[in-house]
């Protein structure tokens, strides 16, 4: 044992002197008077222990704190959370701070503790013992306990390795009783086993290898005797390759529901989630809201979904394909899937076409004729409709047919609905004669892209 | 002769403002069900529907068609109109029913469970209700209306299933027939049978032709949503609707439902 600092002088006082005691906190709300000696006990080379202090005014007075140091300045001993003087303590009231001791060596060490006229020693030792470092930037730093070792960064799957050194102070022989690595993604192939005698000054490398199979922040513990240091690094998944858009079918038009697959040109190295969007820009006037270009297996116009580690394929929920409709406007559809950093876009056209005729129906009744009709517009350019009345015996009845100028009455409602080129128009005729013998009536509108198909409603 | 006489005595006139804009509306189809009893408006195309936010809760079972619908609310039978007016209200139904509507008469019948009881709400008779009892063997699974005086039950009996046909005047049952190939769930629509038989959707009509389409669903639940429409659950609570018309069976998805 190598004595590295005499005591310097004999204390001058007493743990307690005229109104101000030092106190120990030993833990929260805990506090025990401090006797004349502070002792740090032994303490590895290179590591750090501290002593949790409390200087309390115990009179009726205050007390200014004129004197608040460490002797001989540059000592293993260090203050931290002191108060700069002078400081003003009011009666009943305390200062909490801490005292540090670091031995830079092997031995036994102390200092004194000056606060006003209380002086206390301060004592520690260092026994010899290896000196853990780890190589950084070509040089090896030297490592306390409990400090973390970075690895960094890697993508999952991948290895990140640092080079460790066990040192034996210049002065003694140590002999390493345990050294060990915590099971984890931190791993080592020539961790020196133990017990490792050192030689006064040499020294044993080992690697330990940060090698991750999922991602994450991982952490594990390299133990040294009684001190643990902190091994760290960061997994990233691998990146997602970009995913395609498959649309079935290929080409679309309005009121379909059509099927999306999510594809990837590889098996996915990583699980991984995103989102499918649509976004839809109207090609006619009035354009309105058509609410119906949704996901029909999703929320709105938004569909999450995920992919699996080994798949070629996304899959929203359990299913593998995403169902939308096309609405009833006529426009660009844009499918927008987002996976990882890539964002890929296809667009579809959903083409202007003649006035659909989805449904339709007719009711006699004794005075009249009643025509419904359900179908879309997706161009909200309907301008003429025509009805061709015809007997029972399939013959068109005099006066036919009766045209209709609808374009006033569609552009209106097509100003108001929120459900594309969507409508039902219902027709009533009156009659005069037996309406029994009008067997049938044909209908067909007239837009800008053309004539619909004629629908033939039989009564 | 008689085309003679069309040509000189029917004369089909068009008033000069026959599309208002009154008349021009968004197309709707009906109401529907869900598994959580909230009763949602679906209206627009094939291939182009839209769901309403919840407008009525705590429906147990609902029919529409055409101009009325029946409905289960807690212990109630109501029939209703399309905007959902109530036309007549009948208390005491506190087990299961189940409901139907004609698409072109006005009858509502409903199967009263627990107390083997058929009901008939007719809109035209300011709602009341006309229950009786009616014998059967087996359970009831599913109901229809057949004619403005008659109406259909399927029954499941020693794992057949057969179709009933109940005289709502003289209060009896007129004849039961088995239904051979055909095993539940069913859907009566009016005198046609909708089932689910090897993969597809099947409509049989009364003398016995069948149109059928694949069907998105293995053993669906049906309910009646609208005149000519069905929908479809599956038990992950995704939504088809099943369009009848004509020779035609069509399948959409209702938006909602999974994932």
């Amino acid at each position: 044992m190598i004595g590295r600092l005499a005591l310097l002088a004999a204390l001058s006082g007493a743990a307690a002197t005229g109104q101000l005691q030092l106190f120990v906190r030993d833990g929260p709300g805990s506090e025990r008077p401090a006797g004349h000696t502070l002792d740090f006990g032994s303490v590895p080379s290179g590591d750090v222990r501290e002593i949790p202090l409390r200087i309390r005014n115990l009179g009726d007075a205050a007390v200014t704190l004129e004197r608040f140091r460490i002797r001989p300045p540059g000592s293993p001993f260090t203050l931290d959370g002191h108060p700069s003087i002078p400081h003003v303590v009011a009666p009943g009231w305390n200062v909490d701070f801490r005292v540090r001791f670091r031995p830079p060596g092997s031995g036994d060490w102390s200092a004194v503790l000056e606060i006003n006229e209380l002086s206390f020693l301060l004592a520690g030792q260092s026994p010899p013992t290896a000196i853990l470092a780890v190589e950084d930037r070509g040089q090896f730093q030297a490592l306390s306990a409990g400090e973390t070792v970075v690895f960094g960064r890697i993508e999952r799957a991948g290895r990140l390795s640092r080079r460790f050194r066990l040192t034996s102070p210049p002065e003694a022989t140590v002999t390493v009783a345990a050294l060990s690595l915590d099971a984890g993604p931190f791993e080592s192939s020539d961790l020196p086993g133990t017990p490792l005698t050192l030689r006064p000054g040499a020294a044993v490398e080992f690697t330990i290898t940060y090698a991750p199979v999922r991602a994450g922040i991982h952490r594990s513990v390299l133990r040294l005797e009684q001190r643990s240091f902190i091994l760290e690094g960061v997994a990233y998944d691998p990146p997602l390759p970009k995913p395609a858009i498959l649309l079935e079918p290929e080409t679309l038009e309005s009121a379909r529901q059509a099927k999306v697959r999510i594809t990837l040109p590889a098996p996915a190295p990583a699980s991984g989630s995103g989102e499918l969007s649509i976004e839809f820009q109207p090609s006619v006037q009035p354009a309105g809201e058509d609410a119906a270009i949704i996901f029909v297996n999703g929320q709105g116009r938004s569909i999450a979904f995920t992919v699996r580690e080994g798949d070629s394929a996304a899959r929203f929920g359990a299913e593998e394909a995403a169902v939308f409709q096309t609405g009833t406007t006529a426009g660009s559809l844009v499918l927008v899937a987002r996976l990882g950093a890539h964002t890929v876009r296809h667009t579809v056209q959903i083409p202007a076409t003649a006035v659909v005729i989805d449904s339709a129906a007719g009711r006699r009744s004794a005075r009249e004729i009643e025509v419904e009709i359900r179908g879309f517009d997706n161009s909200r350019s309907a301008r003429e409709l025509t009805f061709t009345f015809y007997d029972t015996q399939g013959r068109p009845l005099a006066g036919q047919p009766i045209r209709a100028d609808v374009a006033e009455a569609f552009r209106r409602y097509f100003e108001s609905t929120t459900v594309g080129g969507m409508f039902a128009l219902t027709a009533r005729f009156p009659v005069s004669g037996d309406p029994s013998l009008v067997g049938a009536v044909e209908v067909q509108f007239t837009s800008a892209p053309g004539p619909s198909a004629k629908r033939r409603i039989a009564f | 002769m008689r085309t003679m006489w069309v040509r000189r005595f029917v004369h089909v006139f068009v008033p000069a403002a026959f599309v208002a804009a009154g008349q021009l509306q968004v197309p709707f189809i009906g109401y529907l069900t869900d598994s959580s009893g909230e009763l949602r408006a679906v209206t627009g195309v094939g291939g182009n529907l839209l769901l309403s936010d919840p407008v009525a809760k705590s429906v147990r079972a609902a029919a529409f068609a055409g101009p009325f619908g029946l409905m289960h609310v807690g212990d109630r039978l109501l029939l209703v109109g399309p905007g959902l007016e109530l036309i007549a209200s009948m208390p005491g139904v506190s087990s299961e029913a189940l409901v139907a509507v004609s698409p072109a008469l006005p009858l509502a019948v409903a199967w009263l469970q627990a107390s083997g009881e058929i009901c008939a709400l007719r809109p035209e008779q300011g709602g009341g209700s006309d229950c009786f009892p009616v014998s059967l063997e087996g359970t009831v699974q599913a109901i229809g209306v057949t004619s403005e005086a008659s109406a259909m039950l399927a029954v499941e009996r020693n794992r057949a299933l057969w179709l009933a046909l109940v005289d709502l005047e003289k209060r009896h049952t007129v004849r039961q027939m088995r239904l051979v190939g055909v095993a539940p769930p069913v859907a009566l629509l009016g005198e046609e049978i909708l089932y689910c038989r090897e993969g597809e959707l099947v409509v049989r009509r009364a003398d016995g032709a069948e149109i059928r389409t694949p069907s998105p669903v293995e053993a669906p639940e049906f309910d009646l949503v609208g005149r000519g429409w069905v929908s479809l659950r599956d038990s992950a609570g995704a939504r088809w609707i099943l369009r009848v018309s004509g020779e035609r069976l069509e399948v959409f998805r209702l938006p909602g439902g999974a994932p």
